[in-house]
């Protein structure tokens, strides 16, 4: 239920005004924040550990057996080896994204009459990392990863290719993978802002 | 030959002093940002030397070597001129400021003042308003609108404020009998100044705020409005020596000339007459004391808008610091 | 004062819509599920519209929007739509008129909010204002020879200047969608032009405020023409940050388009893609499970704590309490900790879907948000003790900017500007969507409409949002039902546990991508309530995956305009805290 309610306008005393307590109160909260110890982090000495589903750089995860059952109808048409990317070239993440134009994904077709994927190129000057394009696909191969350190000094060196991305999802889940869903890792740096948080 | 003994050891004093505030001053900005930053539940400057020690050189080191921009059309003499009139007055008034009592090393009598002037008082306020000067000089050398702006905000800010001081430092004059700052501690030996005296502590507190440019009296650095007031066209060491000026050396020597009016300079604390230490020691105290109460109103309190500042001044400061005549008038005359 | 009536269709009714009837007999009344318009020919607009303002019965007398909508197969070309809002009796209306002639009569004379938005159909379309005192463009500069949201006009715009790249070694290319042509960038003449278009000198000096300026809130252009420090005239140059979202959304689906809505308003970003998405599933007839409902309105109104704490931090900061700006984003630091946990980034979290929430929540997050509303009201405390009762901060806030409720009307302001003035228009309260209809919380009003108001309004607003978010938790906590998207609708997309396990789920997401949410044919206007003012869309669609027209009405554009109004003989500190309260972001007033 809503209520609506006037807010009340305070007004400063003459006692006050005269012997400056609202200098003094306001003054007595800034010198209590002088002895609480600080809360800041020390970057780049110290770091925050991401939490799981944080969005930075994109990566293309392998074929190692923890495929979704997914894959397996797809894989029939794709000619994908053991530590090869897994992308059955549907172009879903490129129907997805905000700007389609950042992918450039080709896929030749073999005499076997299979497909295999050639290039995938992203360009991460467009990227909005939104996420959309991990959603959308079926495979469960592109990926975001925890890395977000990826400033270059040239326009070229941010535009990513297949074999970045492979290395990278293989760092990733080796790292990563079998962490829970949880909010975030409860470590040091995090307790310095937080407190102590009594998890249930 | 006496004289060139006299001329000498004055200006090797001077030089003491001269270098010496320097140093102090640049690591009183260390002293500040570390402040803020505890205020503001960080660290301040950390890296630079263990827990920031180095950061004052490396500071220094950066201001000089910028690169020294100058437009064209700025009025080229009075723009070089300003800067250092802003900042050479307010080390003028360390010439007058007496520093502790006269003590021996060695058999040579030393005197931690550069010179005793039975005016100097006067002398101290005559100088800090030269360096309104500089303000202006600065704003209309600079050839354009925010600067412009911004130095007729302080040039009225500043009269103002000179006025209410002015007649503030009347009371402790009048309970001393003298305007030579060594015999106004001499004076204060019994009973300290401030207490007959309290309007016009207040008057001069907010004196010194205006005077120095902090808040809630800095129209100046009033960022959002006016970008940087009169040192916006300034740059490099011309604009280093701006803050140097006001915010370091001018609230340290104010600092050390309220100490000695109102706290009874280098006399101990009431009941404390008994510990070994020397009146300097005592003086550095009460002084850092101050300055850190400065810093403190400075890093909590929103500022005003200018003419609310300048009404301030007429209406309230200097009616209180007539009043505090009267009110030092009627002791003097009770008591003797 | 109570308000316990839950009205979800605000449209006009039968009985006013005959009274229109009576008196008018020609007009012609378009009637959607979700909308209500009457057409009018033009010769007729102004008297109709004056009808509307000042009728006893009806009363609609708050300027909401205009925009126009190109209809290049019709003639007359463009459509002119005005929205109107009745507060006496709660209701909207929408009126249509065909430009004959590409020109329109202009409503300046009616309610003077009505100036920027006329230039901007001018700016954007073409369309001539009969009457308007200065039809100038309101984003590009004087001499662009384009209109851009025609639909002739193409979205990369014409370019047809040589730009090269700077790092570029001698024919290397640095990626595949690269090309060294660009549109043409505006020199120093045309802005020139620009500026002496709007103002004219009359008084002492002419003083640039902006654009690239410490004190105003992002790139906006003030031009003072000022008499010493007294200010006597003022206009605005706005368009540094325009990015044509509206014609973006012309070819992108509505999914796609969410990431871009959370960019316009990015400090409060949440509630900008609630509000779209509210409004596509009133188009699409969804109802998202209560559990999204539930997050929905919790992150919401995390948001507006975000954007609120932003705000005092800004403010304090311009008025010169300097500690408070580094203890606002303290306490922003552990609300961007919670976004991130749940959604991914920190500030332009694209979390809500049509149809519900992204991914559920993650373990803990109930904990964290816990611990922060135990925390957090000891602080807001800490900061009213430092500002609220100061001198200072009483004599810079107090009768500064005094705005009544007459024009509140005239020029549409809406969110906390205009619940300063006493008038109690709140969407929560009004047109309640999730789960704003079951939650308690009050709604605070100010008595004298001036920046101290305003202050105090915010203040008090953060007080109740934590009693919203507190009992959200204890709501989530209690529902059974897990689910957290309606993925068995025909136009959501399904979640990706379902995709990796169904053919006809990865079917169906296949379709969904390519082809878009193919919305039946119709029109909606919804808003929702941003902090900082109503944050309206307006979608035309013609039964295509992409919208036909999306219009966003933003309300830090209409609550910007009454700032000209009110800066007239006051001092240049002054419009650092006027700016301050009336709070503008600059991606939501330029889009």
């Amino acid at each position: 239920m809503v209520r609506v309610k006037y807010v009340e306008r305070p007004e400063l005393s003459n006692k006050e005004r005269i012997l400056f307590i609202d200098f003094l109160k306001g003054m007595k909260v800034t010198i209590t924040n002088f002895f609480r110890k600080t809360i800041t982090t020390a970057y780049p000495f110290e770091k925050l550990t991401p939490p799981k589903r944080f969005r930075g750089t994109h990566a293309l995860r392998v074929k190692n057996g923890k495929e979704p059952p997914s894959f397996k109808v797809l894989e029939k048409f794709m000619e994908i080896k053991d530590g090869e990317s897994r992308c059955v070239a549907c172009y879903m993440c490129q129907q997805a994204c905000p700007v389609p134009e950042l992918f450039k994904i080709e896929a030749v077709q073999l005499p076997n009459g299979k497909k295999r994927v050639v290039r995938f190129d992203m360009n991460l000057l467009n990227c909005m990392y939104c996420g959309l394009c991990t959603e959308a696909c079926p495979v469960d191969c592109i990926i975001m990863t925890d890395i977000y350190e990826t400033a270059a000094y040239h326009r070229a060196s941010c535009v990513t290719h297949m074999e970045d991305m492979m290395k990278r999802a293989v760092d990733y889940d080796t790292r990563r993978y079998d962490e829970p869903d949880r909010i975030w890792i409860d470590d040091k740096e995090r307790s310095k802002l937080w407190g102590q948080i009594k998890w249930s | 030959m006496e004289l060139l003994g006299t001329i000498v050891g004055i200006t090797i004093k001077s030089l003491i002093f001269i270098v010496g505030m320097f140093l102090a001053a640049a690591y009183l900005t260390l002293l500040e940002r570390k402040f803020a930053g505890h205020v503001q539940q960080r660290p301040g400057p950390l890296h630079v030397g263990s827990h920031g020690l180095l950061q004052p050189i490396a500071d220094a080191l950066k201001v000089l070597t910028k690169e020294d921009l100058v437009p064209d059309n700025v009025d080229k003499f009075l723009f070089y001129l300003a800067s250092l009139l802003a900042f050479v007055p307010s080390i003028m008034i360390l010439a007058v400021v007496p520093f502790g009592e006269p003590f021996e090393i060695f058999g040579f009598k030393i005197y931690p003042y550069v010179s005793d002037v039975n005016v100097g008082l006067l002398l101290a306020l005559a100088f800090g308003s030269i360096s309104l000067y500089g303000v202006i000089f600065a704003g209309w050398a600079s050839n354009s609108k925010y600067p412009m702006l911004g130095s007729l905000r302080k040039a009225a800010v500043l009269i103002g404020y000179e006025v209410a001081l002015g007649f503030a430092i009347a009371g402790p004059i009048m309970q001393a009998g003298t305007f030579s700052l060594r015999e106004i501690v001499e004076a204060q030996q019994g009973l300290w100044f401030i207490i007959p005296n309290i309007l016009g502590f207040v008057v001069i507190v907010f004196s010194v705020l205006a005077e120095t440019g902090r808040t809630p009296f800095d129209v100046q650095e009033a960022e959002a409005e006016l970008v940087g007031g009169y040192v916006t066209e300034y740059s490099a060491m011309k604009f280093g020596l701006f803050p140097l000026a006001e915010w370091y050396i001018a609230t340290f020597v104010l600092s050390a000339i309220t100490v000695i009016l109102f706290f009874g300079g280098w006399n101990p604390l009431p009941l404390l007459g008994w510990l070994p230490i020397p009146g300097f020691i005592w003086f550095m105290l009460k002084l850092f004391a101050v300055f850190m109460f400065f810093l403190w109103v400075h890093w909590t309190v929103p500022r005003y808008r200018v003419d609310q500042i300048t009404e301030l001044a007429w209406k309230v400061m200097l009616p209180l610091a007539l009043a505090n005549i009267f009110i030092v008038a009627i002791w003097i005359m009770i008591f003797g | 004062m109570q308000f316990s009536d839950k009205k979800t269709n605000l449209w006009i009714d039968k009985n006013k819509l005959e009274i229109v009837k009576k008196s008018f007999p020609d007009v012609k009344v378009e009637e959607y599920e979700n909308a209500v318009f009457i057409h009018v020919k033009k010769d007729k607009l102004i008297d109709f519209l004056k009808f509307l303002k000042e009728a006893e019965e009806l009363q609609f007398k708050m300027f909401i929007d205009f925009t126009c909508v190109d209809y290049p197969f019709h003639t007359p070309r463009f459509l002119g739509v005005y929205f109107l809002f009745s507060p006496e009796f709660k209701q909207r209306v929408g009126v249509k008129c065909w430009a004959e002639n590409n020109s329109l009569p202009s409503l300046t004379g009616l309610w003077k909010g009505a100036k920027w938005a006329e230039r901007e159909a001018w700016d954007m379309f073409g369309v001539k204002f009969e009457g308007h005192e200065n039809l100038v463009r309101m984003f590009m500069w004087e001499s662009y020879p384009y209109h851009p949201l025609r639909k002739d006009f193409p979205l990369e715009g014409i370019a047809d200047t040589y730009l090269p790249s700077l790092n570029l070694r001698p024919d290397e290319i640095p990626a595949h969608n690269y090309s060294p042509y660009h549109t043409y960038v505006p020199s120093m003449e045309d802005l020139e032009e620009t500026e002496k278009k709007r103002i004219q000198k009359k008084a002492q000096i002419v003083l640039n405020w902006g654009p690239l300026h410490p004190g105003t809130h992002g790139t906006i252009w003030f031009l003072f023409d000022m008499e010493g420090e007294v200010i006597k005239d003022c206009d605005i140059i706005l368009g540094q940050l325009h990015r044509g979202v509206e014609k973006i959304a012309e070819t992108r689906t509505y999914t796609q388009f969410i990431p871009y809505t959370d960019r316009m308003d990015y400090i409060s970003a949440l509630c900008s893609q609630v509000a779209f998405v509210n409004a596509v599933e009133k188009l699409l007839g969804i109802t998202p499970p209560p559990r999204a409902k539930y997050i929905r309105t919790m992150m919401c109104e995390l948001q507006r704590i975000n954007s609120h704490l932003l705000w005092l931090g800004t403010y304090a900061l311009d008025l010169g309490a300097l500690t408070i700006f580094l203890y606002a984003f303290r306490e922003r630091e552990k609300i961007m900790d919670i976004i991130e946990g749940i959604a991914g980034i920190r500030l332009n979290s694209s979390y809500i879907r049509i149809g519900g929430v992204a991914q559920d929540l993650p373990e803990g997050a109930l904990d964290v948000i816990r611990h922060f509303i135990k925390d957090f009201p000891k602080r807001l405390e800490e900061y009213e003790t430092i500002l609220t009762k100061n001198r200072v901060w009483l004599r810079r806030n107090v009768n500064v900017g005094i705005i009544n409720e007459e024009q509140v009307y005239q020029y549409g302001l809406t969110g906390v500007v205009a619940r300063s003035a006493g008038v109690p228009y709140d969407i929560r309260m009004i047109q309640p969507t999730d789960a704003y209809g079951e939650v308690d919380f009050d709604v605070p009003l100010g008595k004298v409409g001036d920046c101290y108001d305003r202050y105090l309004l915010r203040i008090e607003e953060m007080k109740q949002s934590i009693r919203i978010v507190a009992q959200c938790v204890d709501k989530i906590e209690k529902l059974k039902d897990k689910k957290f998207i309606a993925s068995e609708n025909p136009y959501v997309i399904p979640t990706l546990e379902e995709v990796y396990n169904s053919i006809e789920s990865m079917v169906k997401d296949f379709n969904l991508r390519i082809y878009g949410e193919q919305a039946p044919e119709g029109e909606i206007y919804l808003s929702g309530e941003n902090p900082r003012g109503e944050l309206g869309f307006y979608i035309v669609s013609k039964g295509e995956g992409h919208p036909y027209r999306l219009r966003i009405r933003s309300g830090a554009f209409y609550n910007l305009q009454i700032f000209p109004e009110l800066i007239k003989g006051r001092t240049v500190a002054d419009a650092v805290v006027l700016l301050g309260s009336l709070d503008p972001v600059v991606g939501e007033t330029d889009r």
